[in-house]
């Protein structure tokens, strides 16, 4: 007979092949966006495929918030809090100084998700603040400054690899040159720091003429330090990373 | 009250909260989800600059669910590995000891492997539909999460199951007794 535990371990494996199969799991953003229904079929086709195959993210994405109970108090004693208010002081008071430096991203992110889990309607960040593709014209072409592919698997921590991003205006104009096959029509931008955790991501993106995207990022976007632009090829459900720009905010 | 003031109060208020959500709900250890939480409140504390409203559970709730999930999904980034080029994508661990599928002798594990092809077999004859509500109630998904996070109704999940069900028990026969569905699931189309 089989048994239940024969049933998950077939459950497993069948879970591990999927996400093989299917690449990485989607973006917050692509998860939201698939939540509040803005994917074209396709791309909520594929998010949604990845989301059953990665489970712990599904579970953020849908679990309700638990009631609270007594038992959440002695989750952390009256001491741990203390220490651990003590200790989030010191990293506001030592990482973050001046209020407000933090990108706006997180209150657009967190405005847009308040209306879907809380049905709060908020006012979300304008996308002044978030970093966006423009066209690329000849005339604007000059403004862009060309990111320079990393090599390997070294997170700009190399420091000559990763290109020292210059402002204008108040923002980094950078130009993103596509890369790999020519027959290659969808793209997405991503942008990530030196945790790989992501800050941003793009839309699916059609090739431009130019071979080039054009990215608007504000500098209040992000602190000094070391970041990467990624660049995936899109190809229905199939994403590949094509390559990787180490970028530095002095 | 300073912003300081306020933030602590919303801070002591709601610490012990998030830290059950990331250990009830998103099965957090204990002391990876007090470490986010505090990742969560420093996000928050820089947010609430520009916040002017009133309803900070929902805004901090809303906060804490997307550094749950970013640091989830870098753990996984991490252990796939990356760079320039195609990602080698690595099995994240699943959310459940694996089976014992060792068996005594040479004869019980054919037997085995023999069952768990037959599974297979039986589950990749299901609809795409079918083998995604099913993979979602195998890791313990409510009717409600899998009708939310497949974007159909939870009459239409219920179907779903009944109608797998139907089709593992065709192609397994008692096998399938050991497989744990639902009792509430609507009665078999005739």
């Amino acid at each position: 007979m089989i048994t239940k535990a024969d049933w998950q371990a077939v459950h497993d494996e069948i879970m591990a092949e999927e996400r093989r199969k299917l690449g990485e799991p989607p973006t917050f953003e692509e998860a939201l966006a698939y939540t509040r229904g803005e994917l074209s079929e396709e791309e909520a086709e594929r998010v949604r495929a990845l989301l059953v195959s990665y489970p712990e993210l599904a579970r953020i994405i849908s679990e309700p918030f638990p009631e609270e109970t007594e038992e959440d108090r002695e989750l952390v004693s009256d001491a741990e809090l203390a220490e651990r208010w003590a200790a989030l002081e010191k990293r506001i008071d030592g990482d973050h100084g001046q209020a407000g430096r933090f990108p706006r991203l997180w209150f657009g992110l967190a405005a847009a998700l308040a209306i879907v889990f809380s049905g709060v309607v908020w006012q979300s960040g304008s996308q002044s603040h978030r970093p966006h593709v423009v066209a690329l014209t000849s005339e604007s072409a000059e403004d862009f400054q060309t990111l320079e592919i990393g090599g390997g698997t070294t997170r700009g921590g190399a420091g000559s690899e990763a290109t020292t991003l210059e402002a204008k205006d108040g923002k980094y104009h950078l130009g993103v040159q596509i890369v790999g096959s020519l027959e290659r029509q969808e793209f997405r931008l991503e942008i990530v720091d030196a945790s790989d955790q992501q800050l941003w991501s793009s839309a699916v993106l059609r090739r431009p003429p130019t071979d080039m995207f054009a990215l608007v990022v504000p500098c209040t976007f992000l602190k000094s330090g070391h970041y990467e632009v990624v660049l995936h090829g899109v190809e229905g459900a199939n994403r590949e990373r094509l390559a990787v720009y180490p970028v530095r905010v002095p | 009250m300073t912003n300081r003031d306020r933030y602590k109060a919303l801070y002591e208020k709601y610490f012990r909260k998030v830290v059950a959500m990331y250990v009830r709900a998103f099965r957090l250890s204990e002391e990876d989800a007090k470490d986010l939480a505090q990742d969560a409140f420093l996000r928050f504390f820089e947010a609430l600059e520009d916040y002017r409203g009133d309803a900070e559970w929902a805004f901090l709730e809303t906060i804490a669910r997307n550094v749950a999930y970013n640091n989830i999904r870098s753990r996984g980034a991490a252990r796939r590995g990356g760079g320039a080029h195609h990602v080698a994508i690595e099995d994240i661990p699943p959310t459940r000891e694996p089976a014992a599928a060792s068996a005594p002798d040479y004869a019980d594990r054919e037997t085995a492997r023999f069952l768990k092809k037959r599974v297979r077999e039986a589950i990749a004859e299901l609809t795409p539909g079918q083998q995604q509500c099913v993979n979602l109630w195998a890791d313990e998904f409510e009717y409600k999460q899998i009708a939310s996070i497949l974007g159909i109704t939870v009459d239409a999940v219920k179907s779903r199951l009944r109608d797998a069900k139907k089709h593992l028990r065709k192609r397994l026969g008692e096998d399938v007794a050991g497989l744990s569905w639902p009792d509430d699931l609507p009665e078999e189309e005739q």
